[in-house]
């Protein structure tokens, strides 16, 4: 909050050797997540071990981008590079194949959000090579 | 597991804690320094009786890969046995039974853990948190903590039903606390009311300012030994940890776990067992208290009610100094401060205060002992990483 500078672009991630993966995806409008080869369970945000074994045996699938809203917050107090976005709505979305995003919610004012809600992904381009991901409503 | 606290083979001899500040201009080692200063008073112990240390990370010294060693030379400790513990406000709870353990082992015999920072000098800004933060969080539009307790806090509604009366009324119950403690920071010893809080700038729905701990300046500790050698110093008023549970990375193999479980549903019944104790044979509750609903959903996973019943519990319990359930009593971290990362200590040094019956103006009498709690971390997007309970008792 006390970090907040006027009028500063939003963050660009920095990708891991790890995420890059995803990231590369991101550019080019998809989605995609680490998946646990045996349950089928997808795990977001990447890491270095595929959780259900502790080993590095995930394989990166391509998802629908689709999922339903489970919680979000009117955020009034903008973290720094979203002052000019207040207020803005972060959105938890679980996403119909499992695993879970954290993002902006896009195209929808927050008297239409309802629990349950499907949403889809939409990207936002900060700059050549990262795209960062959003939901909005999918009618 | 077993519970080696148990038969009460360590005690806590002293505390120490300054006065939480907005901006000291002090770094850690100055607060630690004070704290380490009271304790030596009170017990007539040198530095140089003191052989462990045991510190947590603060968010002032982040960057410092020495800090521990730094924190030695600056105090003029020769530690035969040091713990850096970097679960967040579970640290300095953490640190007694590291500190027990060491002690039961041979490892050291005078422990000094201490817990200072100085957050509301230099901000949070230079940490490298590193990870999902910088790559998943932030770019999102993440402003703080304030945004994870909104979405648990809208997810606890739409689950059990969010009563902001009930939370109001612990914002009240704690300010009354902080009036009668000279530790807590100055710009919080005036009185509050429910509708002040309702009232309270919206930060991220339906967190309000009075929500959450403001973040400053300051320092805590204690003075650890065996039991035998307290008493062999002539020392009586003592404070000892009977029973401990910790948890980190509470049920990671969950990609869309519910978010108002925490890892107190683990360590709050397991602390209850270890003890032989329940609920109903806790004198007093001192539980970290970064936001208020953390309160409550500790009181319904630890076990004082069930889940959904935290707001009629809150309503229908007199948590004063004087009712049945004390809780809080100097204000917590929300009403006294929190310095940084050392904030767990807040909780934790007003019951073994209370505990040595030297809470002036809001000393509870009877209690034989207290449950201490520590939350550590905000993770992405799940409940917090880190969750620990210990129960104390007096002598």
């Amino acid at each position: 909050m006390a970090d907040e500078k006027p009028n500063q672009p939003p963050p660009i991630p920095s990708p891991s050797p790890v995420s890059q993966p995803m990231w590369d995806a991101a550019k080019e409008g998809k989605l995609v997540l680490q998946v646990d080869p045996g349950s089928g369970k997808a795990q977001f945000w990447p890491r270095p071990v595929n959780v259900q074994t502790g080993k590095a045996d995930y394989e990166w699938r391509e998802v629908s981008g689709k999922g339903t809203l489970s919680a979000w917050t009117k955020v009034h107090v903008p973290a720094p590079g979203f002052a000019d976005r207040v207020p803005y709505i972060l959105g938890s979305v679980d996403l119909t194949e499992g695993g879970r995003v954290v993002a902006q919610l896009v195209n929808i004012e927050d008297d239409a959000l309802t629990p349950g809600m499907a949403v889809k992904v939409s990207w936002e381009k900060r700059s050549e090579d990262i795209s960062v991901y959003q939901f909005e409503p999918d009618d | 597991m077993d519970n080696f606290l148990r038969d009460k083979p360590v005690a806590i001899i002293a505390y120490g804690e300054v006065q939480n500040q907005r901006r000291s201009g002090k770094r850690p080692y100055e607060f630690a320094a004070e704290v380490m200063g009271q304790m030596l008073e009170k017990t007539g112990l040198k530095n140089s009786d003191i052989d462990g240390l045991a510190t947590h990370m603060p968010t002032a010294e982040a960057g410092n890969t020495f800090y521990t060693n730094t924190m030695a030379d600056n105090l003029g400790l020769q530690p035969r046995w040091t713990q850096l513990t970097d679960i967040g406000g579970c640290s300095p709870v953490g640190n007694i039974t590291r500190a027990a353990a060491a002690i039961v082992t041979g490892q050291c015999e005078m422990a000094l853990c201490v817990a200072a920072d100085s957050t509301g000098t230099t901000g949070i800004g230079h940490r490298r948190l590193g990870g999902y933060r910088q790559e998943f969080m932030e770019p999102i539009g993440f402003q703080g903590p304030p945004v994870a307790f909104g979405l648990l806090s809208h997810a606890y509604d739409q689950k059990y039903g969010l009563n902001l009366e009930a939370l109001g009324h612990l914002a009240v119950m704690q300010r009354n606390g902080a009036l009668v403690n000279d530790n807590a920071i100055e710009q919080f010893r005036k009185p509050i009311t429910v509708q002040d809080y309702m009232d309270s700038r919206v930060i991220a729905e339906p967190i309000r300012l009075l929500d959450c701990v403001m973040r400053c300046d300051g320092g805590n500790g204690l003075l650890i030994t065996s039991t035998e050698r307290a008493k062999a110093m002539g020392l009586d008023n003592l404070v000892y940890p009977v029973a401990y549970s910790e948890i980190t990375n509470f049920e990671p193999d969950d990609p869309n776990p519910d978010v108002t479980e925490t890892g107190f549903a683990t360590v709050g019944p397991d602390v209850f067992t270890k003890a032989g104790m329940s609920p109903d044979d806790i004198d007093m509750f001192h539980p970290y208290d970064d936001f208020l609903i953390a309160m409550m959903l500790q009181m319904e996973q630890i076990g004082f009610c069930g889940r959904g019943e935290g707001s009629d519990f809150i309503l229908g319990t007199d948590m004063s100094p004087t009712g049945t359930l004390p809780v809080n009593t100097g204000g917590g971290q929300i009403s006294a401060g929190q310095p940084g990362l050392g904030g767990g200590g807040v909780n934790l040094t007003e019951a073994i205060r209370q505990l040595m019956g030297e809470a002036t103006g809001r000393q509870v009498t009877d209690a034989k002992n207290a449950l201490v709690t520590g939350i550590g971390v905000i993770p992405y997007f799940r409940n917090w990483g880190s969750s620990n309970c210990m129960i104390l008792e007096g002598a």
